[in-house]
């Protein structure tokens, strides 16, 4: 029972947010302000954890249900973050159907333009934080040249950045 | 093109599960996999996805890849995308929860980490970047200009929220078309 709870009520921030952590607020009021299963400090560790890792940054509402209630209470978490993630594909399929009308096509490229944009809007916040010295500035600057420039497979340039920071660790000891 | 979905769930599981900085370094490393390098759907049909997922309720990466996956596949590629993507990683952040406290104090894991999120921000100036440029190059670069320059601009200096951004930049392409 507490786990169906747990999963409706992570379900309920889920299904009320657009984006990774927008889900926070609505989160935070019910599981740490009314119903008292978490505590502040359990809910910026899970953040943490969920930004730390591979993957979405909406996956900190494993990390909720894990602290909650253990390995059941992340299977509820996750059950919560997937659920709603499926109602695209009617949509994909009504407005993918309409796709050719220029009209559309042109709305859809001008949003696409836009989210363009807004990602980096968002790196540019992301990077103050990320490019704090001129060796990661370099590694940011290498990756941008190599994604955009050659066809060289995606993870392979990640893997090289982690081997480089690794190499710096052992060198700075 | 017929693609399978062994192939299929190979690329969204490295894409998902190796791709530090959250979905939009996601979605830079699917885009660049998909449209450029494999050519398995078009930048349209790209765009339509990316567009729909941002009015998708949950994270925008699942209800993206899902997208895409049932372009490429249909359902069965939708459910293997959508499972690559969000299993091994939840594992991970269940683990990285469990130890986070001794992981955080390792300055060799913190050095790499600040090197791969590094990469990720590189990753994304380049997803950027190929979003925009086919737009550019089709000849027609007034609009798209105007788009990306004003969408920066509200959003930064007057924190209007990214689904509001994304509307009022699909109104206007709906209203200005470009003759065919």
């Amino acid at each position: 029972m507490r786990l169906l709870v747990l999963y409706l009520l992570l379900l309920k921030a889920n299904a009320t947010a657009f984006s990774g952590l927008s889900s926070l607020p609505v989160l935070r009021e019910d599981l740490v302000v009314r119903h008292q299963m978490l505590t502040d400090t359990q809910l910026n560790l899970a953040v943490t954890a969920g930004r730390s890792g591979p993957g979405p940054n909406g996956l900190y509402i494993v990390s909720v249900g894990y602290l909650i209630g253990g390995v059941p209470g992340a299977a509820a978490g996750w059950l919560a973050m997937i659920t709603p993630t499926f109602l695209i594909v009617p949509m994909v399929r009504f407005v993918g159907a309409r796709a050719d009308r220029p009209r559309l096509r042109s709305a859809i490229r001008a949003s696409m333009t836009a989210s363009a944009a807004l990602l980096l809007a968002a790196t540019l916040t992301l990077a103050r934080g990320a490019l704090t010295d001129v060796f990661l500035v370099a590694v940011a600057a290498v990756s941008f040249l190599l994604f955009a420039f050659t066809r060289v497979e995606s993870v392979w340039v990640i893997v090289a950045a982690a081997l480089a920071g690794l190499a710096r660790a052992v060198m700075v000891g | 093109m017929s693609v399978s979905l062994r192939a299929l769930a190979g690329l969204f599981l490295r894409a998902g599960n190796l791709t530090f900085g959250g979905g939009d370094a996601i979605t830079a490393v699917l885009q660049r996999e998909l449209v450029v390098r494999r050519g398995w759907i078009t930048l349209d049909e790209f765009a339509l996805a990316q567009s729909l997922a941002g009015i998708t309720p949950g994270p925008r990466i699942m209800a993206f890849s899902a997208a895409v996956a049932w372009i490429v596949r249909r359902w069965p590629g939708a459910l293997i995308a959508v499972l690559v993507v969000s299993v091994p990683s939840a594992i991970v952040t269940v683990i990285l929860t469990a130890g986070f406290e001794s992981l955080r104090g390792s300055r060799a894991a913190a050095l790499t980490l600040a090197a791969v999120l590094a990469s990720a921000v590189g990753l994304m100036w380049a997803a950027s970047w190929l979003l925009v440029q086919p737009q550019i190059r089709r000849g027609a670069w007034l609009k798209p200009l105007l788009v990306f320059v004003g969408a920066i601009v509200v959003f930064a200096k007057w924190s209007v929220s990214p689904i509001q951004v994304l509307a009022v930049a699909a109104v206007i392409g709906a209203l200005w078309v470009d003759p065919a």
